[in-house]
């Protein structure tokens, strides 16, 4: 009782400091900026969705909740991020972008943000996520969709084939985080709250807790605060090789729902798409791309990332030997961005800005 | 270190403003004059601004998720919105979805927004108005019947396999055309750093826009054509006297020859193009290059206009190609433009050897035998008599071959008789290599024989 008690008292605390929902459950989950959540299980679960008779105001009211959860995905990972607690990705307001999200003043992280998607108008600027806001009013299924491209546990996103008007979901069989072969998104991602690797994962297993950012068989090194204002030392590495083969590439991850895009983009000459898994070390030496972070400085650059075939560090500067691998998130944001096409920075309103990251003679 | 880290930092964090570089200064990337496709989704209602990548590339084959207009079932090389060339044309008339190009630089039809119109070089650069309104009509012009020419793509794409950059799946047009970094000389006409031309060997940067890379480069010897119907000024544009000395006309010659100093088969006239030897002297001998280029006249010579200087270049006159030749297409043969020095052509030059149209070029810079002599006759207007076997009142210290009777030859011998003597065919002896000896050009088709002219070699183009 005690404890209720401080919990409610320390409700009452963060509704004066904060509104909304949202940061009121970031009280309650006891995590740190690590991968696994840590903390009372209390913080997270309840065991009949009763407390003293009642459902608590600070809990999901739409329960009970699978894994006996006192909350969705949404009530955990919607606020606004400060840096160090919990990754919010869907925000009630507008979060500070600036012009690539990667300045010390920004409050998005390595994917983006959902706000702008919820947004009138908004469908281009990210993923529609069921539960945060409604379907793509122009989109019935995800782009691309090829329905072959599974992950390392087998399992592949809606089996195979996309509902018409099936909305993407966090997790799950329609989902990005954890396994496409459960339909529920709590056992999705089971054990990934619990067992969450952080760090350097550079041989992920079939699990959700094995992948990076629960991303089943996905490699990577995770930033410890999800990249909130990165540096060239503190962000994400993302994992790419060359070939277009290898499944634990952060771009596999999402050829399993785009998968044509990913076809024709990682080998061959000329592109027919913009390639991903594509080294830009592989490129004649005296080629523009060899420019990437400036000419014979080559430093990483967080508004246009590369990936690289070994993660079990963070890199500072590239060296065009399989750390310039292109990727889907060189130059877009997993949620969403305040630009079309959940671009990393304003494509499509400039003239070639972001793209002369790599075609620097363009510049 | 901490100012290297520093720096390294800026480098990483600093906002990038907008380009500044190439692509913006383009043509294609131009903010206001730039690429615009206009489809539903791009240009119109779409959000990307005008010279954005996404007006010719589509980086996933799909907008919105559907190929948009023009589709061409599926991704294209270099994720263009369609394919470069199709490469099993290989003569014109060309069709719209034949070069990736053509879906702009079409008129009507253009996928760009608003009005977009090319016109030939006579008409930017020479000052003659009309002739064809874009690129695509410009490779199918139908004035000319079968006379018109065009640089046929086909070859053009066949033989640019070699230059590094260019492949099986490039576009024709990227031979001569860096499309990042091609600019709108068009606009300004008088500003070659306005060039839209790259080198095929040099093709990541432009060509003429900076000094050591224009006319100038030939010391002395070249003089800008007169702009159409004018007397006082000149190409590019109408420029002034003062600067029509080659400083405000990239080097054509540079360029052309890194295709065309050696020789090239040509699908259109079915045979091969001659190499073209334009930087060499060395006078009337086998091994020279072209009088139109390095090579000198070889006594004396009558000019019009601006080439009828009392003193001229030591080595005579060096031309541009482009001083008589459009890049594109014509209505005449071997791509002899509309207009010459400031003049319309007379008429339509043919392919065909025989007949006098191809002195429908030279006398836009020759003087024929009206011009020679100063006559009122009408009847001398394109008649070549004086300059190949003297008379007149003109000085005429270099003929090839004297008057009447004094080789101890007859009229009759190389000219048909009737009605009266009829000129040979131009194109027996003139053209880009040419030369007249005792075999050259030896027996025509009429069963005439050419002697060899006086000296017994004369180079004659």
């Amino acid at each position: 009782m005690k404890f209720e008690k401080r919990c409610r008292n320390s409700f009452r605390w963060w509704v004066a400091c904060f509104s909304g929902l949202v940061c009121l459950s970031a009280s309650f989950v006891a995590v740190t900026a690590q991968a696994a959540v840590t903390g009372r299980c209390s913080g997270c679960h309840t065991m009949h969705y009763s407390q003293d008779g009642r459902v608590l105001t600070e809990w999901g009211q739409s329960g009970p909740y699978e894994a006996l959860l006192t909350i969705d995905c949404l009530g955990c990972h919607m606020g606004t991020n400060v840096g160090g607690t919990t990754p919010f990705v869907f925000s009630s307001e507008a979060p500070n972008y600036g012009a690539t999200g990667t300045t010390s003043d920004t409050n998005t992280l390595a994917g983006g943000n959902f706000y702008w998607v919820a947004q009138p108008g908004g469908d281009t600027r990210g993923h529609n996520v069921a539960g945060l806001m409604a379907g793509d009013g122009a989109l019935s299924m995800p782009p691309g969709f090829s329905g072959d491209r599974a992950a390392a546990d087998g399992s592949i996103p809606g089996g195979g084939s996309w509902p018409s008007g099936q909305q993407v979901t966090c997790a799950g069989t329609y989902g990005c985080h954890g396994s496409h072969a459960q339909s529920s998104l709590a056992s999705a991602v089971r054990g990934g709250h619990h067992n969450g690797l952080d760090g350097a994962i550079t041989a992920p297993d079939a699990l959700p807790a094995g992948g990076f950012r629960m991303l089943v068989g996905i490699a990577g090194y995770e930033d410890a605060d999800w990249e909130y204002r990165p540096t060239t030392s503190t962000h994400n590495q993302y994992k790419g090789v060359a070939g277009g083969t290898d499944n634990s590439t952060i771009s596999s991850l999402c050829a399993r729902c785009h998968g044509q895009f990913h076809s024709a983009s990682s080998a061959g000459s000329p592109w027919l798409r913009h390639p991903v898994d594509y080294d830009m070390g592989d490129t004649a030496a005296t080629s523009d791309y060899r420019s990437y972070g400036g000419a014979g400085v080559n430093a990483y650059r967080l508004d246009a990332p590369v990936a690289s075939v070994d993660v079990g560090n963070v890199l500072t500067n590239v060296t065009f030997a399989g750390d310039t691998v292109v990727a889907c998130v060189s130059c877009h944001r997993a949620h969403g961005s305040p630009n079309h096409k959940m671009m990393r920075w304003d494509y499509a309103g400039t003239i070639g800005t972001g793209c002369a990251a790599c075609h620097t003679s363009k510049d | 270190m901490l100012l290297g880290g520093l720096l390294c930092l800026s480098i990483v964090l600093a906002p990038r403003s907008s380009l500044a570089g190439p692509y913006s200064l383009s043509a294609h990337g131009d903010s206001l004059a730039g690429v615009r496709r206009d489809v539903d989704g791009l240009a119109s209602p779409g959000p990307y601004v005008t010279g954005n990548c996404a007006h010719c590339h589509e980086q996933h084959a799909s907008m919105g998720g559907s190929e948009p207009q023009p589709v061409n079932s599926g991704p294209s090389p270099f994720a263009l919105f369609a394919p470069g060339f199709v490469t099993a044309v290989k003569e014109k008339p060309y069709q719209q979805a034949d070069l990736f190009c053509f879906y702009c630089h079409a008129s009507p039809g253009s996928y760009q927004s608003g009005l977009l119109e090319n016109f030939d070089y006579s008409h930017v650069f020479g000052g003659y108005a009309g002739g064809p309104t874009s690129i695509f009509e410009a490779f199918n012009q139908p004035l000319g019947g079968v006379n018109a020419s065009y640089h046929n793509l086909y070859d053009i794409w066949s033989y640019a396999q070699k230059f590094p950059g260019f492949g099986a799946s490039s576009p024709p047009c990227d031979a001569c055309h860096n499309v990042h970094r091609a600019r709108r000389n068009k606009a300004y006409p008088q500003d070659p750093a306005y060039t839209a031309i790259s080198r095929p060997t040099e093709h990541e940067s432009l060509w003429g826009d900076v000094d050591g890379e224009r006319m100038t480069n030939y010391s002395g010897a070249y003089q800008a054509p007169l702009h159409f119907g004018s007397r006082t000024t000149y190409e590019p544009g109408g420029t002034s006297e003062s600067v029509a000395d080659g400083s405000k006309v990239p080097d054509y010659n540079t360029f052309c020859l890194d295709c065309h100093k050696e020789k090239i088969y040509s699908t259109s006239l079915r045979r091969d193009v001659v190499a073209i030897e334009w930087k060499l002297s060395g006078g009337d001998q086998l091994g020279t290059g072209d009088k139109h280029g390095a090579n000198a006249y070889t006594v004396g010579i009558q000019m019009k206009k601006p080439y009828d200087e009392l003193v001229m270049p030591p080595g005579g006159y060096l031309l541009s190609c482009l001083d008589c030749h459009e890049a594109h297409g014509s209505p005449s043969a071997f791509l002899v433009r509309r207009s010459v020095n400031g003049e319309i052509l007379g008429g339509t030059l043919a392919q065909a050897r025989d007949g006098k149209s191809w002195a429908y070029l030279c006398g836009r810079c020759h003087q024929d035998d009206y011009h020679v002599g100063g006559s009122t006759d009408i009847n001398q207007v394109n008649r070549w008599r004086t300059v190949h076997h003297g008379g007149g009142s003109g000085a005429n210290v270099d003929v090839p071959y004297q008057v009447q009777g004094q080789q101890g030859m007859s009229c009759g011998e190389c000219h048909e008789l009737s009605p009266g003597p009829q000129p040979i065919g131009c194109g027996y002896c003139h053209n880009h290599g040419s030369y007249c000896n005792g075999t050259n050009p030896g027996t025509l088709p009429n069963g005439k024989v050419i002697p060899a002219p006086i000296d017994g070699f004369r180079r004659t183009f």
